[in-house]
């Protein structure tokens, strides 16, 4: 099982959460959703690849690739 | 509850985008009040939901994700739910909450219950959530959290009448606690905390103790206790926050398997769809400057038969008021000061309108929260970031309430460049000086498809944006750098804008211009008409004998002796001591001392310059030939009897305008808004100077 961060994940990809940073920024990406088990979804980068666009629950939400970072994500083996 | 419900004052909370505005506008239609809370700039928004008999007062809070305050927005909610600020006691809260998105909205609802509040919960977008296979248990989901539940589709007016009723016959409960104070700190503490902050409730005495440093309201004494508190239990803030929000994830969770069926349907269909489009690396840039054309060029073609409809009244208005008011001074006041300056504020509520409804727009279908998406990286460079983007765009509406938006900028840094920046964006105030200015370039207006005033109007825009960007770039090379800002920005889904909240939102900026903008600008056309009317004793006695009446005057010559008389006139009045005095510093740009005169007078605010110049020219002429301001200020000659208002000189006033502050009531905001009289200071003397220059070299190099 290898683990990411959630900036460097694909288009479409769907990954589970592992755990967030804990700072403040992490802390607030969890109150948004961000939470770890939950899946997510990188829907679309904007025209520079940055921001990114995650689908959490059925919101989109978007961050920048430096917070992305903050979130490190596991990508299942099976889709591979 | 007992108390007489004429008194009672409910709280309208809920996470962002999920409708709160629409159904605060439809509780309340009309009767709503907009005034600011003590302190800091966030409107606070009162309205009145009037039954048979008797009415409740109901306050819409700013959209928050929780009670953890970040913002000043942020600030706000949390003061007044937590009974911190003076004169506004909650006596219940009802929430809104996406119903397909629950597990978020109940963050917020769960907090609410937990402070103690008698509740009620609207469940909105049912339609929506429906249509995505999401079915909720209502039954299940009130007995749950103790509260009354509604489902709604507040865009159609769907499920409001019910709650109206409700809301009326005072249908809140105090719902079951998901979690208390104990689970996360040792009780002692709290009974201490809740002795110090005077809060009968354990939540709300928990979370004034977290952000007791942050928060203006509580006295240095309690500050002090609660510190004391603080370190005798060795409390962390952080750390019981998180274990705060994963306690409360977890039992929502609960709460929503045994409430909530969702069908495994593709969600968010047509806004990802949509998105494709809008967020598309390259049609996405072309498509968000294509809106703001757009817009501008809408607001040109629109806007042009309301005001000269606007024109023609008032210029038969101040016609018969001469022809029927007895002559002398009072018929003078208001036929030529008072009616043409109440005339030059009306005629630019159509655009104000017209602007404010395509604003209104972006940001009710969802595109804004997009244009900051796709423009965050952009502005990056430049010191900005894609929450910038929102109030320079507002910035074309007006720097006043675009300056009170970049609260929602959480970077210090950040926000003092844009707060420096958004003046340079081009306001409805400078519109009206540019529909002048550029109709003189123009007369003819187009050739056949192509519209150069739009074209002019466009780039006057641009040069603002420009200006902008370049200055935000410098001051982020000049300011030391501070951390890093953040973006963690919701994409609503893409919905039709509500007619409603569109409708109010013209009808509300509309009278804010009228009201507070027009004050100034009436009282500034009365002073200006009685400067421009009375002058030095000497001079003007001077000035009446220059001009000579010959024996038996014909008609014409009747019309040039008035003429000429009104000309000697207004060039020995007070006005006209002004503008020579400062007649050496402007004439490198161009101009001459009655322009002069319109500089100064518009530094109150921009649209003055419109008004002057009606005043100052209408003055010249026979008061029973009224023509249009641009055809007087066409037949405008200079000294040398040459065209006055040549395209250099036209040229050299709109990139003056373009650029320079001429606003006492955005550096009044700038103070405000940045608590000291460094910024606006600062800003007012850069940008006058960025504006001369500029004009000058315009100028220079056109004549």
């Amino acid at each position: 099982m290898a683990s990411l961060t959630a900036d460097i994940i694909q288009i479409n990809e769907t990954v589970e959460i592992l755990d967030l940073d804990t700072n403040d920024l992490g802390q607030r990406l969890g109150e948004m959703g961000f939470w770890p088990g939950k899946s997510i979804q990188l829907l679309i980068s904007a025209p520079f690849g940055d921001p990114l666009a995650f689908k959490v629950d059925n919101t989109i939400i978007a961050l920048r690739k430096a917070e992305a970072k903050l979130i490190r994500v596991k990508v299942a083996i099976t889709a591979a | 509850m007992s108390k007489n419900t004429d008194h009672q004052l409910i709280a309208l909370t809920g996470v962002p985008n999920v409708g709160k505005t629409t159904i605060f506008n439809n509780l309340t239609g009309l009767n709503q009040k907009v005034g600011n809370y003590p302190g800091v700039t966030v409107d606070k928004k009162i309205g009145k939901l009037k039954g048979k008999d008797h009415s409740v007062r109901i306050v819409d809070l700013p959209g928050t994700y929780n009670l953890y305050p970040r913002s000043e927005d942020e600030q706000v909610v949390f003061r007044v739910l937590c009974g911190l600020q003076k004169g506004l006691d909650v006596d219940a809260v009802l929430a809104v909450a996406d119903m397909s998105n629950l597990e978020r909205g109940l963050f917020l609802v769960t907090q609410l219950i937990d402070l103690g509040y008698p509740a009620a919960l609207i469940l909105n977008m049912e339609d929506q959530a429906a249509k995505e296979g999401t079915t909720i248990n209502r039954i299940m989901l009130e007995r749950l959290l103790g509260i009354p539940v509604f489902f709604a589709t507040a865009d159609r007016g769907r499920g409001l009448d019910t709650i109206k009723q409700s809301i009326l016959d005072s249908n809140f409960k105090s719902g079951r606690k998901l979690l208390t104070a104990s689970e996360l700190i040792p009780s002692e503490m709290i009974d201490e905390m809740m002795e110090a902050t005077g809060q009968k409730n354990d939540y709300r005495a928990l979370q004034v103790l977290k952000f007791r440093n942050e928060e203006s309201q509580l006295s240095a004494d309690v500050k002090i206790d609660l510190n004391r508190i603080a370190d005798k239990y060795s409390f962390k803030s952080a750390e019981t926050q998180s274990k705060e929000t994963e306690l409360r994830y977890d039992r929502i969770r609960d709460i929503l398997s045994k409430c909530v069926k969702k069908a495994e349907k593709e969600k968010l269909n047509y806004t990802r769809k949509l998105d494709a489009v809008f967020l598309h690396k390259s049609w996405g840039f072309l498509i968000f400057l294509a809106i703001l054309f757009l817009i501008f060029q809408t607001i040109f073609s629109w806007a042009e038969g309301p005001m000269d409809l606007i024109d023609t009244a008032f210029a038969e208005l101040s016609q018969f008021v001469s022809t029927s008011l007895p002559a002398g001074a009072l018929n003078d006041l208001i036929s030529q000061g008072i009616i043409p300056g109440l005339g030059g504020i009306v005629i630019f509520v159509p655009q104000i309108a017209l602007l404010f409804a395509f604003l209104a727009v972006l940001e009710g279908s969802g595109y804004m929260a997009r244009a900051v998406f796709i423009t965050d990286r952009l502005m990056r460079p430049f010191g900005l970031n894609g929450r910038s983007v929102v109030p320079l765009i507002s910035g074309f509406a007006c720097a006043i309430p675009a300056i009170m938006a970049t609260r929602t900028i959480s970077n210090r840094k950040d926000r003092l460049i844009t707060i420096f920046v958004t003046p340079f964006m081009s306001c409805s105030a400078r519109l009206p000086v540019y529909i002048v200015l550029v109709g003189l370039l123009f007369p003819e207006g187009d050739n056949g498809f192509f519209n150069y005033k739009g074209a002019s109007l466009f780039l006057l825009y641009f040069l603002g944006i420009f200006a902008a960007l370049i200055s935000a770039w410098a001051m982020k090379q000049i300011m030391r750098s501070e951390k890093s800002g953040n973006l963690v920005l919701e994409l609503p889904r893409y919905q039709w804008p509500s007619l409603k909240t569109v409708g109010l939102t013209m009808y509300e900026k509309s009278k804010t211009f009228v009201v507070e903008a027009g004050r100034i600008i009436l009282a500034i056309s009365i002073i200006l008409w009685v400067m421009a009317s009375y002058g030095p004793p000497e001079k003007m006695a001077a000035a009446e004998a220059s001009v000579v009446l010959p024996a038996n005057p014909t008609e014409a010559e009747l019309q040039h002796y008035r003429g000429e008389l009104s000309n000697k006139k207004l060039e020995a009045s007070y006005a006209a001591v002004v503008g020579h005095w400062i007649e050496p510093v402007i004439r490198p740009l161009g101009y001459d001392w009655k322009i002069g005169i319109a500089l100064v007078c518009s530094f109150a605010a921009r649209e003055v310059f419109v008004s002057t110049v009606a005043t100052l020219y209408s003055i010249g002429n026979d008061s029973e030939d009224i023509t249009t301001l641009k055809q007087l200020m066409a037949n405008e000659k200079n000294d040398q009897g040459e065209k006055m208002f040549t395209p250099a000189v036209v040229w050299s006033l709109l990139i003056f305008y373009a650029f320079a502050m001429q606003c006492m009531s955005t550096i009044a905001v700038v103070y405000r808004e940045t608590k000291s009289i460094k910024w606006p200071l600062l800003q007012t003397v850069y940008m006058t100077v960025f504006a001369y220059l500029s004009a000058l070299l315009v100028y220079q190099i056109l004549s």
